[in-house]
């Protein structure tokens, strides 16, 4: 970059900093101030051996002797401030002032309406008269129709008054050739709000509804499409009602060809479109609506063509069940459908593709017995591997296991083939050995699985020291691992402390379909501390499922508070009556037992045990009547167990 | 020298190739069209211009004519051919705007609006560029020759054999050029649209010569043809073009006496026969990364039936692609079309009848309605008699598909075009004529 651009780009710098601060801080401000002297630095530096510069604005970018300068974001910002306020070149002059400056700046400050309701900043400067160094040229403001931004809608607004006043014809060909672009920047949904706007549109399209109809016909038109394509405005009941107000002229069959366009172009036709649409037609019924754009498809020649508006329409028709399209379109439209609803099929789906080609994989592996033919096929399985994984097609992957399994079984050769698959396979379905929920179908697989990748140490350590208390690794551990169940009571035991967690081991096992899963319960029995006992028996009882001789010894060596456990558990009569030889039948000469049988009484009071009471009377008589401790705790277990 | 302009043309012809089949947005382009600067940057070190000119089928540089590398371009010779533009001089100072807009010309029209791509580098004020045609009395007669050349069934015929050289190499397991095959049939798909008539007439003509290939290329025609007026974007046309090519491949593993035997066939023989889809598909397995995965589709499943009475007995469930229900349908009505040396084709409306009865055995039956929508029971081209006695091929279909626009031959009658589906016109088809018969023969002469 030579000297020139520097300190141009430093100026243009300098200049942007001024204008943010004049609107940030008042004219007096010293920050303003202070920038101010920069700029006149800025320009001295650049006037210097020159009598004037002029800078050329753009929307762009700006011109200056014959360099556009656009590349950097400020030159930018500062050619798009000026090209809104209008201007089209700014000139200042050996011996610009600070003053002179602060006068440019004020005025720049303006709002862009106020400038242009002003007739351009050329005129208010003018206004200003002591302005000799500093010249502006405003922009003839047709070049201003494409320009971008929030107060292009002022400009606007005032330049189709302007237009109309003045009557300028070629001005209004010019404004009619540019309402496009227009509506491209500024939407209904926005004008619309804007009443000075509405107004004036108002007007400008009157005008030319008296003067030029076939423009003004161009206009709303332009006006119907940008409002179809405004969502905004579609989805809102008061906006869509003023804009009725614009397009009263607009025929119904105006709107009914839109709307047939509307299902013959590319573009999607949304619901809200077409109820919007519908909803804007004045006098015609749906019935007349339905029949016209029936009658239009039913001659449609093009199959191409008349497929798309169907698949359109079908899809409209099946969407969004809240909107409602009258039925009635639906029946007018019955036969064109029905004559071309295999549309509703016919779409050349890629993801189908992919998976059709997936499963003809498989289907090729399956059939293909030759291992050495079977290669190839297992670098294309290699290849798509990541995207069955991605997409977790277990159907496929369990599939091509079970292949897999088939063809090493009937060919040894196959063995060394397989090898990655089988890795990348196990590894996979393994990783959903630790998911707390894994999807059925790997679940249904995995329960049934007779080996794992993982060793037996690998799943102790993960349930009992990483927490992993799920269904499937446990099922898995006491299926796979049988002569390695030691190690898990074990582990078992030493976190017998953690009462919480050993109840979540417990009730996991409770729920998992295991043939020997009461051993498994005893043998954790054997392993924890009574509170833990007590939940073991408590779920055998929710089980009904017990060993006898289990319980037995239980009703005869423990305490009563896992007596009373255990005796829920037995549901079998005759293990009743047994329990209750052990708890009662004990052997009391001259009352030696009499505390063991009292607490056993008790126990059967507290459980409220109603089968003990014909034991009870057996007991009674066998009582010898000296021994009124235990007959008073029997007449006593009898009265709560019969009341 | 030569090997420079060479690369440079390579380099050229590449970025037209994939500017034509996936449009100048694609990533794809970007990457060609810097391999292409740079290869002009070389070339300019050397020299200020180069004229390249196209002289019958042969690329001409400077004063060579570059025999072996026409070769291998020959679709993209007939698609700049096609595009009237015979010559093209590239100049020193060549940039990739320059060269964007040139292949933005190319592409952006058909050739039935073939524009005059030298006035439009002009307006597009590209200096470095000038295409058009060979100017000189020497070279018009050349270039009238090959202009006529460029006929439909001049296309139809270097398409069969440029097909015929790529199924050739992948049953010697050897490379194919995936990106000239979607050319050619990017070519073909072009005339289909712009001048389908033509080549559809040369399908119907095809049918009774007894070539392998022209079964081939005629379900690639008929399936692009049909994809294409079900809706379906250039893309997709061209994968079902491509599968449509390779779909039977698998019968080239099978003996040639069971495939033409006209007896019943032994069980050991039908399993032969049924192994061509699996023999096919697992053929095309390996140019899965070339060709796209849509050819192992078809292969496979062509036969497949709703009814579960096709082949081959899948283990795993599925409804064939679309896309290969659509070769499905093109491969039936071609293959019952058409004549072969172990049988006679079979009359049009016969083979409609037949195809309707079978439908319902078919995935999408509807398809087959629509196909005969498009194609209408007496295919265009068609040479035919009406009730009245007179003889007429069939130039358009109308809604009524038994009862096309034909146009009356002489020398008996005068010629004429008659709408039959017209309530005024009681006239029906009694019957097609073959064209390879000494009646046919004559007609023809008519056409």
């Amino acid at each position: 970059m030579n000297e020139k651009n520097i300190m141009f780009e430093e100026f243009i710098k300098a200049f942007r900093i001024t204008y943010n601060f004049i609107l940030l801080y008042s004219k007096e401000h010293k920050a303003f101030l202070n920038s101010l002297e920069e700029l006149k630095i800025k320009l001295d530096s650049i006037l210097k051996d020159k009598q004037q510069i002029e800078i050329l604005i753009s929307p762009e970018g700006v011109w200056f002797e014959s360099v556009f300068y656009s590349k950097e974001s400020f030159y930018k910002e500062v050619a798009q401030l000026l090209h809104q306020r209008k201007i089209k070149s700014i000139r200042f002059f050996e011996g610009v002032t600070t003053d002179e400056l602060k006068i440019l700046f004020e005025k720049l400050a303006l709002p862009a309406k106020e400038i242009i309701q002003r007739k351009g900043l050329a005129i208010i400067l003018g206004e200003e008269g002591n302005l000799e160094h500093c010249q502006l040229e405003d922009l003839d403001y047709s070049q201003l129709l494409h320009g971008q931004g929030q107060q292009i809608k002022d400009v606007w607004a005032f330049f189709m008054q302007e237009v109309i006043s003045k009557e300028d014809l070629k001005k209004i060909d010019e404004f009619v050739h540019n309402f496009n672009s227009l509506l491209e920047t500024i939407k209904p949904s926005q004008f619309l709000q804007d009443e000075q706007f509405s107004r004036h549109l108002h007007t400008f399209l009157d005008y030319l509804k008296k003067h030029n109809y076939i423009k003004f016909k161009q206009c709303l038109d332009s006006l119907l499409n940008a409002a179809i394509n405004d969502s905004q405005l579609i989805k809102n009941e008061n906006a869509s009602r003023r804009l009725k107000e614009f397009l009263i002229d607009v025929s119904d069959e105006k709107f009914c060809e839109v709307l047939w366009q509307r299902l013959l172009s590319k573009e999607e036709l949304e619901l809200a479109q077409f109820v919007f649409l519908t909803k804007l037609i004045g006098k015609g019924t749906h019935q007349q609506i339905a029949a016209f754009l029936a009658e239009k498809a039913n001659k449609e020649n093009n199959q191409a063509i008349a497929f798309m508006v169907a698949q359109k329409l079908e899809k409209l028709f099946n969407l969004d069940k809240n909107i409602e399209i009258p039925p009635v379109y639906r029946e007018a439209m019955r036969s064109f459908l029905e004559r071309n609803k295999i549309i509703a099929e016919v779409i050349f789906d890629r993801q189908a593709v992919e998976y059709n080609y997936q499963l003809i994989l498989l289907d090729l592996l399956s059939f293909q017995n030759s291992p050495k033919k079977a290669v190839h096929i297992v670098e294309k399985i290699l290849k798509i591997w990541d995207s069955v994984l991605k997409e977790n097609k277990f159907r496929f992957i369990l599939d091509l296991k079970k292949i897999i399994e088939d063809k090493k079984e009937l060919d040894k050769g196959f063995k060394e083939v397989f090898e990655e698959l089988e890795n990348r396979i196990n590894l996979f379905l393994d990783s959903f050995i630790w998911q707390e929920n894994p999807p059925q179908e790997v679940y249904s697989y995995l329960e049934n699985i007779a080996e794992s990748t993982a060793s037996a140490e690998e799943y102790l350590r993960k349930i009992f020291e990483e927490g992993k208390v799920f269904p499937l690794p446990i099922k898995i551990y006491f299926k796979v691992f049988k002569n390695r169940c030691l190690d898990f009571y074990e582990y078992f035991r030493k976190k017998e402390e953690d009462i919480e967690f050993c109840v979540r081991i417990i009730e996991v096992i409770k729920n998992l379909e295991l043939e020997d899963k009461i051993t498994i319960f005893e043998k954790l029995y054997e392993v924890s501390n009574d509170f833990i006992k007590a939940e073991i028996l408590r779920l055998m009882a929710q089980l009904g499922e017990y060993h006898k001789e289990f319980i037995f010894e239980i009703l005869r060596n423990s305490t009563s508070y896992l007596k009373k456990e255990a005796l829920t558990v037995i549901t079998e009569q005759n293990d009743t009556q047994r329990a209750l030889d052990i708890l009662l039948g004990v052997e009391n000469k001259w009352g030696k037992n009499n505390k063991t049988i009292i607490e056993n009484l008790s126990l059967l009071a507290e459980l409220q045990y109603r089968q003990a009471i014909y034991y009870l009377d057996y007991l009674e008589k066998k009582t010898p009547f000296w021994n009124f401790p235990l007959r008073n705790k029997i007449r006593e277990t009898k009265v709560i167990l019969n009341g | 020298m030569v090997e420079k302009a060479e690369k440079v043309l390579r380099a050229f012809m590449t970025s037209l190739q994939l500017t034509t089949l996936y449009g100048l947005e694609h990533p794809k382009i970007k990457g060609t069209i810097e391999s292409c600067i740079q290869a002009f940057d070389e070339l300019w070190q050397q020299q200020q211009e180069i004229v390249f000119g196209i002289i019958g089928d042969e690329i001409a540089c400077d004063k060579d004519i570059l025999f072996e590398f026409s070769k291998t371009v020959q679709p993209i010779v007939k698609f700049l051919k096609k595009r009237n533009i015979e010559r093209i001089l590239f100049r020193k100072g060549l940039n990739r705007d320059d060269l964007y807009t040139f292949l933005e010309l190319l592409v952006a029209h058909n050739e039935k609006e073939i524009p005059d791509i030298q006035k439009a580098l002009s307006a597009k004020k590209v200096q470095t560029i000038e295409a058009g045609r060979i100017s000189g009395e020497s070279y018009k007669q050349e270039v009238k020759d090959t202009l006529a050349a460029m006929d439909a069934l001049s296309l139809y015929t270097k398409s069969a054999q440029s097909f015929q050289r790529c199924v050739n190499n992948i049953l010697d397991t050897q490379e194919i050029n995936a990106l000239d095959i979607r050319f050619e049939l990017n070519n073909l798909f072009e005339s289909l649209v712009y001048g389908h008539k033509d080549l559809l007439k040369i399908t119907v003509l095809k049918r009774y010569d007894q070539s392998t290939f022209t079964h081939i290329i005629n379900v690639a025609i008929l399936a692009m043809l049909f994809a294409s007026r079900l809706g379906f974007n250039k893309e997709d046309i061209l994968d079902i073009g491509v599968a449509a090519l390779f779909h039977d491949i698998g019968k080239l593993g099978v003996s040639r006496t069971i495939i033409r035997k006209t007896s019943s066939l032994t069980n050991s023989e039908f399993e032969q026969i049924k192994g061509h889809t699996l023999y096919g598909a697992e053929l095309l397995l390996r140019y899965v990364d070339t060709l796209g995965t849509l050819p192992v589709l078809a292969a496979f499943e062509h036969h497949l039936k709703s009814d579960m009475h096709g082949y081959p007995k899948i283990n795993f469930n599925k409804k064939p692609h679309l896309g290969s229900v659509i070769i499905c349908i093109c491969d039936i009505y071609d293959a019952l079309f058409s004549r072969r040396s172990y049988k006679a084709g079979l009359a049009p409306n016969v083979v409609y009848e037949i195809m309707m009865k079978e439908k319902e055995k078919m995935f999408y039956p509807q398809l087959v309605d629509t196909f005969f929508e498009i194609m209408g029971v007496w295919p265009i081209g068609t040479l035919v008699e009406l009730s009245n006695q007179s003889k007429a091929v069939v130039r358009q279909q109308t809604k009524n598909i038994f009862k096309p626009i034909v146009e009356i031959l002489p020398p008996e009658h005068t010629p004429q075009l008659i709408n039959l589906s017209e309530e005024s016109h009681t006239i029906d088809i009694t019957r097609a004529i073959d064209p390879y018969s000494e009646e046919g023969k004559v007609l023809a002469q008519f056409i």
